[in-house]
């Protein structure tokens, strides 16, 4: 196409030669300069008709096309040389041609028609030459020498084909066939500047026969009749005929071009129409202002070519109709996956079709943009691929566009293209196919009995059908795709840009910018799905805002909120100016003479809407109408949104009971979804958290304890597992798709520190007690926390704590001895702490922290120390833990009343008197028969059980004592449980799995 | 509901009307009358109250009685309607109607299979909608107050409900249920929940509600038992089936039925303790109390302090407290004393526990036994933790004079068996302590080995037994074949 056009502009500065040498000659007044132009123009026009039939996919070419094509190359050359009346070169070309010609006849091959044509044109100027007495004055030497030369050759050479010659001159085209042969590359840059005499033709031709005329003799007819009409015009009628048609025939072609290659044979019959049109003005219009149009017209020329070379798909706003859009529109969408056709093309081409439509209203511009926003998503093959942040934003955009237009014209309704629509496009596509073949129809306007052109007669049909709708047909938009649909596939884009992009570099801190433009079109959306009732697309809609605001503290999302606005009002904030940015310029009375300007006024600020709804608002908002309208998939994923929100607030009690009463814990686990159980799981661990910052350590442990440990990363889907894992290629592409984006990740230090030092509250005084042997062992809580303290114990050489376990770790040992102070120094200020956020959460941690550490160490210290006692006072204990004597007391009395300690008040002086009991080491012995005896019962039960098949009946028992038999069924146990945490990231099958089993124990500690 | 009765702290009438039948709320609100003594409020409250009921007239006669104002404007339009759709019910309901009153015809009907929906409409003629209009009718006599006439009525319907097999092997049954004495009443219960029926559609469920409703307008605390097992019953059947309750409606249910019981349970002194503990602790109805009502705790908490014997549920209660965010001074009084074992704190709020009890409408009858329970309580979990206890602080901590304490110490010591002595000459109480001796633990180890290995060698003779007999039976078989 490039090509054509670069012909093109080279053809029209050709053309101004010509005109202007024209006009010279025409001065002269002189009949030979109207033969050459007569000669040239009618050859011009046959090239022309050829020209559309032009196939330029050429693969073997005869020897004779060959020759062909050198004498074509020649005879191009020739032409251009006559017309400037070069005859030194016209010499030379014909020359060659006679060479050629000699090779040819030497191979037995017959005279190309179109060679006798050369021959005839060439005599035919040559004798005009010669005629034309001033002209020939002119000539320079060597130029008149030439011209000589070749009069005497000519003549010679034409003898030998005088016989052709003469019947050529009978009937000038001898028969379309051999027309059709004649070449392209000849044509190209006369193409645009076309049948001048013909025009007038056709207007007398067409009013006589409008219709029935058939083609191939339409071409023939009119040069016959240029030649016999052409002198009764006057010669500067015909010449500014030409140039009057070659600016309306090429802005024509312009535009068919434009709109692509489908289109070109269009030209032909709108040029026809056009110049008749033009025809008729030049009875009305004097020479002046032809003159000066023609100027005008030049200019816009050049501009106009400037403009093509940048985008060729850009048209003039004026010939552009609605019928004109659609059916652009219609063609750019039916190339859409075909072979060798881009997306990028299509979205480019889209794009400029977009900016054209725009003028004709929302109606109009609505699908096109339907269209650009699918083209655009078209873009990216692989499921892997993510749509580059510039289509990105675009397309949010476009969908913006699209949903503002909705939101302010209420009328206005999006229709999903059905089988039907897409039927009647391909039936519009059809008939464009047949009508190619009716190509140079005449249309006439049925109404006005004026003629039209094809994109007149498409305009007013669908202004004639549109005006047959109702009203509120007429604001249905039939587009492809659903607003729906581009909002699920947008948010998918990008979340799967943030999971592609590193998280340390700038573009993933500016793509974060985006979810508020996502967040806002989603809202706009979801507005007008509102307002037509369509509640699932409601919902759907909202869960995505809800998955895209859930994670963020109502204190960072405000921010957020706050900087975007100011980042879309003012621009980035590194590009204000620096004085406007220190802190204490104030937007009080300041001397201007003193002070920058752009710091007199302050800081720019945004003025915060006080109508804006609270992101809270807005959670709760989503939340509840996805509660009523969502479906049960939906309804999962809002609720595990919601309680996290709770959560991250601080709302332990809401979010528990709504866990609760939606009992999620036994469904998401059975429910093999897996994005639904990495929800889950965030869920647990946010909620966890929450309650640890509310001092609830328990329910923070029973929360945590399922999830974080070895797999916390995977189970978060925050990471792949680094150390060979199982999986196969496949699965691991698709965990990789499933991971969390970094900025939604919580903070994996932070879990494990919460869940270690929950798990320390809780163990460390269960292992004292454990150690003091006093209970029967029970079963550990926290099977991980025990691992890594034995890790601890092991270790040779224990260093400074490095890491947050390695502190956890000290303070565990620290608490073992009692000592809360070092316990609570090695926890209190881990950097972990800073990541919550909230006013003043750190403190509140610390603070936790202070009284659990306190009172577990108490517990720790009596189970561990008490035998050595044989009483204790009160203060002293107070004393030593900082506590209240209250507070003591009560810890103290739970242990008495619950048997943990054998102790009791001695109510006036306050102290605690233990009862200890001295064993003997006979009663030791004994003891621990009896225990073994029991145990061997025991054993022999199981056994009796495993072979009468009631097996694992009494699972509790077995791990309730010791012994090898038990170590190798709870091993077993543990073996079952860590393959059902695993199964969701195998995207195993059936049910189980971590959610479930944390669910009931969380009951059960109700 | 009535703001202004919210003047004592914790006084629970406004929340608990909130889930119960207007009806039920005036009794309440009589209660509050006389504790309060602001009859103006009450009065106000009453009135509207009654703008939804049809008792006109007791609603016309407080407004006398408060403003003196004379009828309220819309009493008489309500009286217009309640007469006319009266009419109108008692015309749609006369067919059902006159079978009911006539006995004779109705034993026919029922020997003869036909007492039901169908078997009415075939063999006299009555039709359904005359039936459905007898249970309109029946509401609307309970909208009158006619709780007696209502209960009766709704009887007769029901009993049209109850499969005919059922019916027939006890032909009074159908005819008089309410006739029947409390063993039977308690031995039907079980037998068939609800009375009977076996498909419980959602009027069925409703006539069901009413019947408990009359029951504990009546005062037949009995029966309301009854009836109350059967809603309860009811509500379980239909919040499992198709098209019943929905999860959300069924745990509204739910929280109707704990407040409706609080009526069955708090009078009804033999079994109602028992029954109420029971009822509150189970799972659904936790969760039921836990996220609509945990003001309810407090009646659970009650019935727990003073029920002896129901003591071991403390446990579940406690934990039940924590995870509720509600406190009143009963349940406060409970967390002191179990969980933090904070004597000066439990003994304060026993004594905000006292007034508090004597203004709730269903626990002032139990004001007494509740703090006498109460102390009896913190003795007990006070001498499980000391070994000497001075005599005066523990008066203090009872809230009792010292010689008062003594006395009833040594009551309790005498009758709870406490291994304690009193020390005059200290003036303090001794506690002795059992600690299990080495013997005694050994003793406890091996105490059941002998029962578990006999039952270890029995399970094993009919192990194998089992194993032999199949062998046998193997070979026989494959002799056979052979």
């Amino acid at each position: 196409m490039s090509k054509f056009w670069a012909h093109d502009s080279s053809s029209s500065s050709n053309s101004e030669n010509e005109s202007d040498s024209d006009n010279s000659s025409s001065s002269d007044s002189d009949v030979s300069t109207k033969k050459a132009g007569d000669t040239t123009n009618a050859n011009r026009w046959v090239m022309d008709s050829d020209s559309s039939d032009d196939d330029e996919v050429r693969v073997v070419k005869s020897g004779k096309d060959r020759r062909n094509e050198t004498i074509k190359a020649d005879e191009t050359k020739m032409r251009n040389a006559m017309k400037v009346k070069d005859f030194n070169a016209v010499d030379d070309s014909f020359k060659r041609i006679q060479t050629v010609m000699e090779k040819q006849k030497v191979g037995g091959v017959d005279m190309p028609s179109f060679y006798i044509r050369i021959l005839c044109d060439l005599e035919d100027f040559i004798s005009a030459s010669l005629k034309d007495k001033a002209g020939f004055k002119k000539l320079s030497a060597t130029n008149g020498r030439a011209l000589n030369r070749m009069k005497l050759q000519v003549r010679k050479y034409n003898k030998g084909f005088a016989e052709q010659i003469t019947a050529f001159r009978a009937n000038p085209v001898v028969s379309e066939d051999e027309a059709d042969d004649d070449s392209s590359s000849s044509s190209s840059d006369s193409d645009s500047d076309s049948d001048s005499d013909s025009d007038s033709d056709s207007d007398s031709d067409s009013d006589a026969e409008p219709k029935t005329k058939p083609k191939p003799k339409e071409a023939a007819k009119p040069k016959a009749k240029a030649k016999a009409s052409s002198d009764s015009d006057s010669d500067s009628d015909s010449d500014d005929d030409d140039s009057d048609d070659w600016g309306s025939s090429s802005s024509d072609s312009d535009s068919d071009s434009s709109d692509d290659d489908i289109n070109t044979q269009l030209k032909g019959r709108a040029r026809w129409v056009k110049t008749a049109v033009v025809v008729k003005e030049k009875v009305v219009k004097d020479k002046e202002g032809r003159a000066e149009k023609r100027k005008q017209e030049k200019e816009k020329r050049d501009a106009e070519s400037a403009a093509k070379s940048k985008s060729k798909f850009l048209e003039k706003e004026a010939t552009m109709t609605v019928a004109l859009v659609e059916k652009n529109l219609n063609d750019i969408v039916t190339s859409r996956g075909k072979r060798g056709v881009r997306a990028s093309d299509l979205t480019r081409q889209l794009e400029a079709l977009c900016k054209m439509s725009i003028q004709f209203g929302p109606t109009v511009e609505i699908p096109v943009l339907m269209h650009l926003i699918n083209s655009q998503f078209d873009q990216n093959r692989s499921i892997d691929d993510y749509m580059s942040p510039t289509v990105w934003r675009s397309c949010a955009a476009s969908i913006s566009r699209i949903a503002t237009f909705l939101k302010n014209d209420s009328r206005l309704k999006l229709k999903l293209m059905d089988a039907d629509d897409f039927l009647e496009m391909q039936m519009k596509m059809k008939e464009k196919e047949t009508s190619k073949l009716k190509e140079k129809e005449v249309l006439i306007d049925p109404n006005t009995g004026e003629v039209e052109d094809e994109a007149q007669r498409a305009e007013r049909l669908r202004a004639e059908a549109e005006a047959k709708l109702s009203e509120e047909e007429r604001y249905t938009i039939k587009a492809a795709g659903s607003m729906c649909a581009f909002m699920v596939r947008l948010e998918e884009q990008y979340t799967k840009a943030l999971q592609k992009t590193s998280p340390h570099s700038a573009e993933y801190v500016i793509r974060l910018r985006d979810e508020g433009v996502l967040l806002e079109v989603l809202s706009l959306v979801s507005h007008y799905y509102e307002k037509t009732g369509m509640n699932t697309e409601v919902a759907e809609l909202n869960l995505l805002r809800l998955e895209h605001s859930y994670y963020k503290h109502d204190s960072i999302a405000v921010a957020v909120d706050n900087a975007t606005k100011f980042a879309t009002k003012f621009g980035e904030l590194e590009a204000l100016h620096p004085a406007c940015l220190s802190t204490n310029a104030k937007a009080t009375a300041v001397d201007p003479s003193k002070v920058h300007p752009g710091a007199a006024s302050g800081k720019p600020s945004i003025a915060v809407d006080p109508e804006t709804p609270s992101p809270e608002q807005n959670i709760t908002d989503c939340a509840s109408f996805i509660y009523a309208h969502g479906s049960e998939k939906e309804k999962v994923r809002a609720i595990l949104c919601h309680i996290t929100y709770h959560a991250i607030h601080d709302r332990f009690e809401e979010g528990r009971d709504l866990l609760l009463m939606s009992k999620l814990q036994d469904s998401v686990a059975t429910s093999n979804h897996i994005p639904n159980m990495i929800l889950f799981n965030r869920m647990m661990v946010t909620l966890g958290l929450c309650a640890f910052r509310k001092g609830k350590i328990w329910e923070a442990f029973q929360c945590l304890s399922e999830i974080a440990g070895g797999r916390l990363r995977e189970l978060l889907a925050q990471g792949l597992n680094k150390y060979g894992s199982d999986k196969n290629s496949e699965q691991e592409k698709a965990e990789r798709r499933r991971q969390t984006p970094y900025h939604q990740q919580l903070n994996v230090d932070l879990i494990e520190a919460t869940h270690l030092i929950c798990a320390m509250l809780i163990e460390v005084p269960n292992m004292a007690k454990e150690s003091a042997g006093g209970e029967n062992r029970k079963r550990a809580a926290s099977k991980y926390f025990r691992k890594q303290v034995e890790i601890y114990n092991r270790q040779i050489f224990t260093g400074p704590p490095e890491n947050t376990r390695d502190h956890i770790m000290a303070a565990t040992k620290a608490l073992q001895a009692g000592d809360w102070k070092n316990a609570y120094e090695m926890v209190a200020n881990l950097n972990v702490w800073q990541l919550v956020p909230g006013e003043g959460a750190k403190e509140n941690i610390q603070k936790v922290l202070m009284e659990n550490i306190k009172e577990q160490a108490l517990r720790t210290f009596l189970f561990t120390y008490s035998n050595n006692y044989d009483s204790l006072a009160l203060e002293s204990v107070v004393e030593k833990f900082d506590l209240e004597a209250s507070q003591v007391h009560s810890i103290v009395s739970k242990l008495m009343f619950n048997r943990e300690l054998l102790a009791s008040w001695d109510g006036p002086t306050s102290t605690i008197v233990m009862h200890r009991v001295h064993i003997s080491k006979l009663q030791n012995l004994a003891l621990r028969y009896s225990e073994k005896v029991a145990q061997l019962v025991e054993s022999n039960e199981k056994l009796l059980d495993a072979q009468s098949g009631t097996y694992g009946f009494s699972d509790r028992d077995f791990s309730n004592t010791g012994g090898s038999w038990n170590n190798n069924r709870r091993g077993n146990y543990g073996g079952n449980k860590y393959n059902t945490r695993r199964r969701y990231n195998n995207g195993g099958k059936g049910g189980g799995g971590k959610g479930g089993r944390g669910g009931r124990k969380y009951n059960s500690s109700n | 509901m009535p703001e202004t009765l919210a003047n004592t702290a914790w006084d629970l009438t406004s929340r608990i009307s909130t889930s119960l039948d207007p009806h039920h709320v005036l009794p309440l609100l009589e209660f509050a009358e006389n504790n309060v003594g602001s009859s103006s409020a009450v009065g106000e409250a009453k009135l509207s109250l009654l703008k939804n009921t049809f008792m006109v007239d007791y609603a016309v006669e407080i407004s006398q009685k408060i403003g003196g104002k004379g009828e309220p404007e819309w009493s008489e339009e309500k009286r217009k309607t309640v007469m006319a759709s009266f009419d109108t019910l008692t015309k749609g309901a006369k067919a059902f109607a006159d079978i009911v009153g006539d006995s004779s015809k109705k034993k026919d009907l029922v020997q003869g299979n036909n007492w039901s929906v169908l078997g009415l409409e075939k063999t006299s003629g009555v039709k359904a909608d005359a039936i459905e209009n007898y249970r309109k009718l029946a509401k609307f006599q309970y909208e009158c107050g006619d709780y007696e006439t209502a209960y009766n009525m709704l009887e007769n319907y029901l009993s049209l409900f109850v499969p005919q097999e059922k019916s027939n092997g006890d032909a009074d049954a159908a005819d008089d249920y309410s006739g029947a004495n409390n063993n039977n009443m308690s031995a039907n219960a079980k037998n068939m929940p609800a009375f009977g029926l076996t498909d419980i559609t959602a009027t069925l469920h409703g006539v069901l509600w009413g019947k408990l409703s009359c029951l504990i307008l009546m005062g037949k605390w009995d029966e309301a038992m009854v009836a109350l097992n059967a809603v309860k019953y009811s509500i379980d059947a239909r919040s499992g089936a198709e098209g019943g309750l929905s999860a959300l409606q069924s745990l509204k249910e739910r929280t109707w039925l704990l407040h409706w019981g609080l009526f069955v349970f708090w009078n009804n002194s033999k079994k109602g303790l028992d029954a109420i503990i029971d009822l509150y602790m189970q799972e659904k109805n936790i969760q039921a109390i836990q996220t609509n009502a945990p003001h309810l705790i407090r009646y659970l908490a009650s019935a727990i302090i003073i029920n002896k014997r129901k003591r071991a549920n403390l446990k579940d209660l406690v934990k039940f407290i924590h995870h509720c965010d509600y406190a009143d001074p009963i349940i406060q009084f409970v967390d002191c004393l179990y969980v933090k074992f904070d004597f000066e704190g439990a003994q304060q709020k026993l004594q905000a526990c006292e007034s508090v009890l004597a203004a709730d409408f269903f626990l002032h009858n139990q004001t007494k036994l509740f703090m006498e329970e109460a102390r009896v309580f913190i003795f007990e979990n006070y001498c499980r933790i000391h070994q000497k206890i001075d005599m005066t602080t523990l008066a203090e901590k009872l809230s009792m004079q010292p010689e008062d304490a003594e006395t009833w110490i040594v009551d309790v010591i005498r009758n709870a068996s406490f291994d304690a002595k009193i020390d005059s000459t200290e003036n303090c109480v001794i506690m002795g302590h059992t600690t299990h001796s080495v013997h005694q633990q050994v003793i406890n180890k091996t105490k059941d080995l002998t029962a578990r290995s006999l039952n270890l060698t029995s399970n094993l003779k009919s192990y194998l037994g089992d194993v032999r007999e199949k062998e046998r039976r193997e070979r026989e078989a494959a002799r056979e074949i052979e």
